[in-house]
């Protein structure tokens, strides 16, 4: 079968012959840009560019974990402070009840 | 007088350039000029912002000059410099620029077989076309279609893979034919 004409080809092929003539800008151009090369501002690095790269995933994750062992682990003074400070659910409650429940399952002697 | 001229070897003006040589640079601007120039048409609407464009490129070549190792041509390079600078341009523009040179005159082979009027047309409704293409899409239909590189080309100066150059490509050819076909779909 013969190839189906192409008019998008056809299209491309025509731009593609035709060459905008740059050649009214080329004049003095090197001068032009020496003169904004000779205006910028030397690369210095900034405050930002001092702080290290750092990916906040691993911070989030360790910063779960402390407050997973923090709830798990600590003596009810800790729960209740964390509860107020977090102020996301009733810490007294919950200081009373998990450690009677991690006993229960075995995670606290 | 400056000591760098037409006949200084690249190499010798890159070297000298990368230590801060700006007489050597400028010999080098001098004699890529119309390849920035060309592809910065390409893309932005007018003389003036073809010429500022053109610097961009330059500005930024000059910026990443320390890191070309000359593991290829000075000319390859400084295409994957202007390629990123037109494509950042697209980006930055608050719409894409509907045409590209509009103020410049137009170049047609001797043996053409349409007019310089036709040319301004067929160019003029591409580029009103193109204008619709996302940044990316239509900086690799420009390459491939207009500037005749190869896919291969077009990855490495786009910083893209083949396969999505290949996608992209198609993508931007069947937006174009929907855009294009009232005006020249039925003409064949």
């Amino acid at each position: 079968m013969a190839p189906k004409h192409d008019w998008l080809q056809s299209i491309f092929l025509t731009a593609r012959q035709v060459v905008i003539d740059v050649a009214p800008l080329e004049d003095g151009f090197e001068n032009r840009v020496l003169a904004r090369l000779g205006r910028e501002p030397r690369v210095a690095p900034s405050v930002l560019g001092l702080i290290p790269a750092w990916n906040p995933a691993p911070v989030f994750a360790a910063l779960c974990l402390l407050v997973l062992a923090w709830t798990l682990f600590a003596p009810q003074a800790h729960l209740d402070f964390m509860g107020g400070a977090l102020g996301l659910f009733d810490m007294e409650s919950l200081g009373q009840v998990l450690p009677v429940n991690l006993q229960h399952i075995g995670m606290l002697s | 007088m400056s000591r760098f001229n037409a006949t200084t070897p690249e190499t010798e003006l890159v070297a000298a350039a990368q230590n801060g040589g700006g007489q050597a640079f400028a010999e080098l601007v001098n004699r890529h000029k119309r390849l920035a120039l060309s592809l910065a048409a390409r893309f932005a609407p007018s003389r003036s912002e073809i010429d500022d464009l053109g610097q961009e490129i330059f500005l930024k070549a000059y910026r990443e000059l320390p890191g070309f190792r000359g593991e290829s041509s000075f000319a390859t390079w400084l295409r994957t410099v202007a390629v990123s600078c037109c494509l950042d341009y697209l980006r930055k523009a608050k719409r894409s620029p509907a045409a590209g040179g509009l103020e410049l005159p137009l170049e047609l082979p001797d043996d053409s077989k349409i007019s310089a009027f036709e040319a301004a047309d067929i160019r003029d409704s591409l580029n009103r076309a193109m204008a619709k293409l996302s940044p990316a899409d239509r900086l690799v239909i420009t390459l491939l279609e207009l500037e005749g590189e190869s896919v291969e080309t077009v990855a490495q100066v786009a910083n893209m893979s083949k396969i999505s150059v290949r996608v992209r490509a198609h993508r931007a050819r069947g937006k174009l034919r929907t855009l294009l076909e009232d005006v020249y779909g039925t003409e064949t």
